[in-house]
């Protein structure tokens, strides 16, 4: 019962963080931001899986630090892009 | 080169002579065979025949083509790739020679077919537009006379090989020989220009003057009257021959009548060609054939000559052929007008002169035998108008007036065009008896009333009263040819046949293809090939640029949507 709560904080968060990152936003930076409440739901449910393994923490080590180095490679993108276009309006962006 | 060629052809003939004589008066004659490969049945052997008439035939070809090459060398001396000239017309005289000394089919036809691709090849040579199309004319008139020999061919392997001369005693109700016959006579036929194939031979004077002279006047035209003499047992008393009759001697009267009418000097002679060619023809369908081969040799001698002076005038003249632009050449050039009066008058058959011998002989031969009436009137009608289009072609270039046209180029003392014309000269003023001492071992017995007998006289002094009287022309004189305009043009023009080969045979084609072009070409595959696909590829880009041009969020928002489609209906 307490994993079924658990699960469900999960997927509720998650979902909540790809709805943000498809939304029709203004500024990249809240896009990047989505990126990282997904990347901490899923830091969240990995804590919590791992705690049924033994406690066994290292794995999580490593993808924190993946995360880590996304997140600022994304926040490099968001420099270069305002370098290059002067803000950081995303809506002129198509699939072209 | 041509000194080289022109030698060793010298000797050929030489030779060619003495083994004729040889031959003549032991009555030999030699066949070689090799056999080259054996099918089941078949065997293609590689036959050579030499009889007393095969090693004439050679004599006078390899004399006039030496003649013509040494000719050649002053005639074309300006040309750069005289060499090229000289191998194609040693190539012509092979092929030729080939087809002289063969009395198998397949031999003939490589003589045959290589005939017509030379006679191309030399119909071109000058590479202008008129050129040409007269080479495309002739080339696929000559073609017809190929495909009808190959499939003679095809119908000779039903005797087991193909050395026809065998055949002929044995076989001669046969269906086969009767097809056969047929198809050869249709090649001889467009070989020697005959009426619904005449319209190469005018055509053909597009190409220089030796290869006229060698080529139109005395070897690949009568490749055909000669298949026939050699066919001759066979065809004799064949319902095709009467055909071949009627069109021969229609052929001899037809351009008889267009030379008077033409005022191109090459062409008078071609039509001239024509004319003979036809009397050749008739006659051989008539049931004589040694007698066609005589004239076919005389004719030979003279109308080679005839071309060669044809050649010194046009040279003279700055390159006209126009005979209304000639005048009072007689006085000038007096040793060429020498030989073009000997050759033109051998050719109206004056007495003892080498056309009179076959001539004469012909029209006593006609009037001796029991032939049809229009026959009769057909063959006197023909030699009046020969005499009436030489003396009007005299008239014209030697005789009236002097037109001023090229006073300084009045030059005769080329020696080795009068050298090779003097050769000419020589056989063309005694061939015609020396023939009928070698030929004919005992004379034709003619016996006719003298009136008949005088006629060819009669119809040969009105045929000189009228070129005379046509052709002269002073300051005064006006041209009333228009009045008979109609009638001029029909007879001008070679009875409206040329139309047939040229005009006639593309009309249809190039209509039908114009309406494909305009229907097809510029019309639907348009819309289903050319343009339309453009445009429904357009249409779609201009949808899709539209359907994406928009936020890339819509885009990620689909993947969205796809999940929840998925976990509705698997986690409900």
């Amino acid at each position: 019962m307490l994993i079924y709560d658990i699960w469900f904080l999960f997927i509720y968060m998650f979902s909540v963080g790809n709805l943000i990152f498809v939304s029709k936003n203004k500024h990249l930076l809240v896009v990047l931001l989505s990126l990282e409440f997904i990347v901490l739901s899923i830091f969240f449910f990995f804590l919590v899986l791992l705690m049924f393994i033994d406690y066994d923490m290292y794995m999580l080590m490593v993808f924190l630090v993946f995360s880590v180095c996304e997140g600022s490679l994304g926040l490099s993108i968001l420099v270069s892009m305002i370098r290059s276009h002067g803000n950081d309006y995303f809506q002129s962006f198509s699939m072209l | 080169m041509c000194f080289n060629s022109f030698f060793f052809l010298f000797f050929f003939m030489l030779i060619n002579y003495f083994f004729f004589v040889y031959f003549i008066m032991n009555g030999l004659s030699v066949f070689f065979e090799w056999e080259i490969i054996s099918f089941n049945s078949m065997s293609i052997v590689m036959s050579i025949l030499l009889d007393w008439m095969s090693l004439l035939f050679m004599m006078f070809v390899s004399l006039i083509s030496s003649v013509v090459i040494f000719y050649s060398k002053s005639y074309m001396n300006s040309e750069l790739n005289l060499n090229r000239f000289i191998i194609l017309v040693l190539m012509f005289v092979f092929s030729m020679v080939l087809l002289i000394i063969s009395p198998n089919l397949i031999s003939i036809l490589l003589g045959w077919d290589g005939l017509g691709l030379i006679s191309y090849c030399l119909v071109i040579y000058y590479q202008n537009l008129k050129s040409y199309n007269a080479g495309m004319l002739t080339a696929l008139s000559n073609r017809i006379g190929d495909v009808m020999i190959l499939m003679v061919i095809c119908w000779v392997m039903n005797y087991g090989s193909w050395n026809y001369i065998f055949y002929f005693d044995f076989m001669k109700n046969d269906y086969v020989m009767f097809i056969i016959s047929f198809m050869i006579i249709i090649a001889a036929m467009t070989k020697s220009a005959q009426i619904p194939f005449s319209s190469w031979l005018p055509a053909a004077m597009a190409a220089p003057t030796p290869v006229s002279a060698l080529v139109h006047s005395s070897t690949l035209v009568t490749a055909g009257v000669y298949l026939l003499i050699r066919f001759n047992y066979l065809l004799i008393d064949m319902f095709f021959f009467k055909v071949l009759l009627f069109l021969s001697i229609l052929t001899m009267f037809m351009s008889g009548i267009s030379a008077n009418y033409e005022f191109d000097l090459k062409k008078i002679i071609a039509l001239s060609t024509l004319s003979q060619l036809g009397l050749m023809m008739s006659i051989l369908s008539l049931g004589f054939p040694d007698i066609a081969f005589f004239h076919l040799l005389t004719h030979a001698m003279f109308k080679a000559l005839l071309f060669m002076c044809a050649g010194v005038i046009i040279h003279m003249m700055n390159d006209i052929q126009d005979i209304r632009y000639m005048g009072g050449l007689s006085l000038y050039i007096p040793l060429t007008s020498l030989c073009l009066n000997i050759s033109n008058l051998s050719l109206c058959g004056i007495p003892f002169l080498s056309g009179f011998y076959s001539k004469d002989l012909i029209l006593e031969m006609v009037s001796f035998n029991s032939f049809n009436l229009m026959v009769f009137i057909l063959f006197y009608l023909s030699t009046g108008l020969t005499v009436f289009y030489t003396f009007r072609l005299i008239m014209y270039v030697m005789i009236n007036d002097f037109n001023l046209m090229m006073i300084y180029n009045l030059y005769d003392e080329d020696y080795i065009m009068l050298n090779s014309m003097f050769v000419l000269l020589f056989m063309s003023l005694l061939s015609g008896s020396f023939l009928s001492w070698f030929i004919f071992s005992y004379p034709y017995m003619i016996y006719l009333p003298f009136n008949l007998k005088l006629m060819v006289i009669y119809v040969s002094i009105l045929g000189s009263i009228l070129g005379f009287m046509v052709s002269n022309m002073g300051i005064y004189s006006l041209n009333k040819l228009l009045l008979s305009y109609n009638l001029s043009s029909f007879l001008c023009l070679m009875w409206f046949m040329p139309n047939l080969s040229t005009y006639g045979l593309s009309y249809i084609y190039l209509n039908f293809s114009q309406i494909l072009f305009k229907n097809i070409d510029m019309g639907w595959s348009e819309i289903y090939s050319g343009k339309g696909i453009f445009n429904i590829l357009k249409n779609y880009s201009v949808f899709y640029n539209i359907y994406q041009m928009n936020n890339f969020k819509i885009y990620l928002f689909s993947f969205i949507l796809w999940f929840m489609i998925l976990f509705i209906f698997f986690f409900i």
